[in-house]
């Protein structure tokens, strides 16, 4: 093992020297900015130039995915006393070194593993690393409801405002303004911390609120012709969090939106006892939502075949297409050889299969992670 | 004696009446218009001095018959009443008859307009999703092109497939060494046979697809990888990431012609005007420059034709209008979020549109006066605007990762999209029109082949 990364040491130093001597440092930056995804926390530049070096350099993008696998052995070896903090490494690493952040990274597979290694567990239920872990999660994956769902149902990230705030935001971005507002109010009756964050959110919702009715009639009136199916899903929708929440909170709302003022609301000690029993119930909810959505996406976004489609073109245009088929006569280079070519073909193509096998079991995995981000939870399995 | 007296008499009667009608005409026309006081008077004075002069010869002759000339003098009065008020009535009519006339034509404009133009379905969902592992997610490649031939090619890492989308057969074209690849550009030459394969090594490889058989390599035009390409007629032009751009003639051996100059780092968007005579290159140094064929070659300062500097970000989503020869519409990147139309003649920028995301690819609906434009990172949807109003027609969503090339089918009904989460979709966003009525696509292909038939 040492002698391995001994040699991988001296393979790396000629070759990072050598682009030293042509390049400046950061110049990868530049070259390769449209492939970075902009992160919350910004990034650093060293590792940036590091990463974007992988897409001219074979050795070094082989690195990366070793780098990756000792990460995770590193989470599976870990024996102190705080079994998250190698998970957290691992994901910031992640994020740096692959800076396009797609599939191929891997970060969805690592959030999932993570966010089920400890969601049971009642010491990690109040950190706002493991919050923001599972917020991460959120971000990434079609139904962020089920998630938000999740954890409201089991008390994860109940203390931190930044789990309102999220929960707020995305409801907002699906037009879901009541529940946005419940939301919210939720936060601030529970006393999040901290309250000063919540509050000013609170404002700057409201403040966006007011602005809203004249674009609310625009967009109704553009979009209902051409999304009618969904309006009935978001319909749909808009009623498993309704029957989550009190329907006391209801007038509330309205009240407040007469107004056109921010009323802090005080709640009975009785209602906050009605939370507790209808902890079950949303689990429920969630149970036969996700399988329902699960079967309709899967069906529709899993690839197919490619012999299964087909485009025709249309005879119109078939005419219009010939004509400009016009041959154009290109000179033949007498180095070219038709046997050599199809030699190659033969040997890589199986080579090349290997490897797609490999990829597609990861892409499906987060293709499926996405649909249904909670699919493994009902079995409460272990972390792989 | 009497008699005198008794016409004089009347004769003062008839004055003192008119007087009085005299300064109502006046004051009515005092209030209506200082400006229409003289011609009244002019009028006014005319009547009365034929009226007074055929009362006093009538007077005269027949002073015995009494209701004669009572009569005359009624209908004297009521002709001059009648007179004074069709005058009247004149002045009045003008001012409201033109404020009444625009809104009755307003209200038959916008009846006609709505039936006329009825809003199509657009459906939201990929009509079919393929698989595609191994698609290099790099923003300033350009892996994905539909051939005339109805044959799509798409490069997976170091393999270039062939898929036949008449009858869905699948074929493998090349697969290049590790040294060479992976493939870096696709481009289907005019005539739907040819393709053009650039190579990270800075080589482009000419294949011929009804034999499967490679027919020659353009080597020495580049220094690092060639990004982008683009055809006109028997010119290859491709762009390289060392910033140039460069003609080639692929009928003959020494195949490099021209060579454009200008750009500072890798040139990502390239595309060739309908007409062929202005080629668009957009570059990673956030510049969009606009080459002129006959400009280019003459003794001038600068090369180019126009350097436009807006995009704060770089610009590879090029797309000529199919409808208008010098309109050209471009894309920024993640910094920049903005698609951008030019008058490709004056340099001018006509419009300006923030989209919120990174602009990977455009395309134009060759039917309609629509755009359609990919995006990249948070959404990763596909967005069809209403050309000029850039009105939001449809958001199409179902990639989950940046949806970085497009390529639109010969027929310009499906437009096929491959995304970094490596799938490849098909949608049907452009074909409704022709569904719908089967008559009027007819009508609208036929003017198309003429277009066609002239290039």
């Amino acid at each position: 093992m040492a002698e391995a990364e001994m040699e991988k040491i001296t393979t790396i130093d000629p070759e990072t020297e050598f682009l030293a001597s042509k390049r400046k440092n950061g110049n990868e930056w530049e070259t390769f900015k449209e492939n970075v995804r902009p992160l919350k926390r910004g990034r650093n530049v060293n590792l940036l130039n590091h990463a974007l070096n992988s897409h001219t350099d074979n050795q070094l993008k082989k690195s990366l995915v070793q780098q990756r696998s000792k990460l995770i052995q590193a989470i599976q070896e870990y024996q102190g006393d705080d079994p998250l903090l190698p998970w957290i490494q691992c994901i910031k690493w992640v994020q740096e070194a692959f800076p396009p952040g797609g599939d191929s990274s891997g970060l969805v597979v690592i959030y999932e593993q993570c966010v089920r290694a400890f969601w049971h567990s009642e010491r990690y239920k109040d950190d706002l690393r493991y919050l923001k872990v599972w917020l991460e999660y959120a971000d990434n994956c079609f139904d962020a409801d089920v998630i938000y769902a999740f954890l409201d149902a089991n008390g994860i990230g109940k203390p931190h405002s930044i789990f309102y705030i999220s929960y707020a935001l995305h409801l907002e971005s699906k037009n879901k303004f009541k529940a946005a507002n419940q939301m919210l109010e939720l936060g601030i009756s529970r006393n999040a911390q901290p309250i000063e964050k919540l509050k000013a959110a609170y404002r700057q919702f409201f403040a966006r609120s007011m602005a809203r009715p004249i674009a609310i009639d625009d967009s109704v009136e553009k979009l209902a012709p051409t999304r009618s199916f969904g309006t009935v899903l978001a319909k749909g929708e808009n009623r498993a969090p309704l029957s989550i929440l009190n329907s006391n909170r209801d007038p509330s709302a309205k009240n407040d939106r007469t107004r056109a003022a921010p009323l802090s609301i005080y709640k009975d000690s009785a209602d906050t006892g009605d939370t507790d029993p209808h902890k079950p119930d949303p689990s429920h909810s969630w149970h036969t939502l996700g399988a329902r959505a699960d079967r309709n996406k899967e069906n529709n976004a899993i690839p197919g075949k490619w012999k299964s489609y087909k485009v025709p073109q249309r005879p119109g245009t078939r005419v219009g297409g010939a004509t400009p088929s016009a041959f154009i006569p290109v000179f033949v280079d007498e180095e070219c050889q038709d046997s050599q070519s199809k030699k190659a073909e033969g040997c890589k193509s199986s080579s090349l299969k290997i490897r797609q096998e490999d990829d597609k079991e990861l892409k499906r995995e987060t293709e499926l992670l996405r649909k249904n981000p909670l699919r493994n939870f009902p079995q409460n399995s272990l972390p792989r | 004696m009497d008699a005198g007296s008794l016409s004089s008499s009347g004769t003062l009667k008839t004055r003192s009446r008119y007087p009085l009608q005299e300064q109502f005409i006046q004051r009515k026309s005092s209030k209506e218009n200082l400006d229409r006081f003289i011609p009244n008077r002019s009028a006014m004075d005319f009547d009365y001095a034929h009226y007074m002069l055929t009362e006093g010869n009538k007077g005269k002759e027949n002073p015995d018959v009494c209701s004669p000339s009572r009569e005359a003098y009624r209908k004297q009065l009521a002709e001059s009443l009648n007179m004074n008020r069709t005058r009247i009535l004149a002045f009045k009519n003008k001012p409201p008859a033109p404020v009444d006339l625009i809104p009755h034509e307003m209200s038959t404009h916008t009846h006609d307009n709505k039936p006329a133009k009825p809003k199509r379905f657009i459906p939201q969902t990929s009509e079919k999703t393929l698989d595609a592992p191994d698609l290099v997610d790099d923003y300033y490649l350009n892996l994905l092109d539909w051939g005339s031939a109805n044959v799509l090619a798409i490069a997976l890492g170091s393999t270039v497939y062939l898929w036949d989308a008449t009858n869905g057969s699948t074929s493998e074209l090349v697969t290049v060494d590790d040294e060479d690849g992976p493939v870096t550009s696709l481009s289907w030459a005019p005539d739907g046979r040819h393709i053009a394969v650039g190579l990270n090594n800075s080589e482009v490889q000419l294949w011929d697809t009804t034999s499967n058989r490679q027919l020659r390599t353009l080597r020495g035009g580049h220094r690092q990888r060639v990004g982008s390409l683009a055809w006109n007629n028997h010119i290859l032009t491709t762009g390289g990431m060392d910033g140039r751009i460069v003609n080639n003639d692929v009928r003959i051996r020494s195949h490099v012609v021209e060579t454009y100059s200008g750009h500072e780092q890798e040139v990502c968007g390239l595309k060739w005007s309908a007409s062929g005579s202005q080629l668009a290159s957009g570059g990673n140094d956030n510049l969009l420059y606009i080459w002129d064929r006959a400009t280019a070659s003459s003794n001038s300062a600068t090369q180019w034709l126009h350097r436009l500097e807006d995009h704060t970000s770089a610009v590879k989503a090029l797309a000529w209008c199919p409808f208008q020869g010098n309109l050209l519409a471009s894309g920024g990147g993640s910094g920049d979020r903005c698609i951008k139309f030019w008058n490709t003649h004056t340099g001018a920028c006509l419009n300006s549109i923030d989209t919120g995301s990174q602009v990977c690819s455009l395309l134009w609906n060759k039917n309609e006066r629509e755009l359609l434009s990919s995006h990249g990172f948070t959404q990763n949807q596909l967005t069809l605007w209403k050309y000029p109003s850039m009105v939001k027609m449809a958001e199409l969503t179902g990639h989950t990762s940046r949806v970085l090339f497009m390529a639109q089918s010969p027929d310009g009904c499906t437009v096929a999209s491959a995304a970094a989460d490596e799938t490849l979709r098909f949608w049907n966003v452009f074909g409704a029109p022709e569904a719908a009525s089967k008559a009027a696509p007819k009508a609208r292909a036929e003017p198309f082949s003429n277009v066609n038939r002239i290039r």
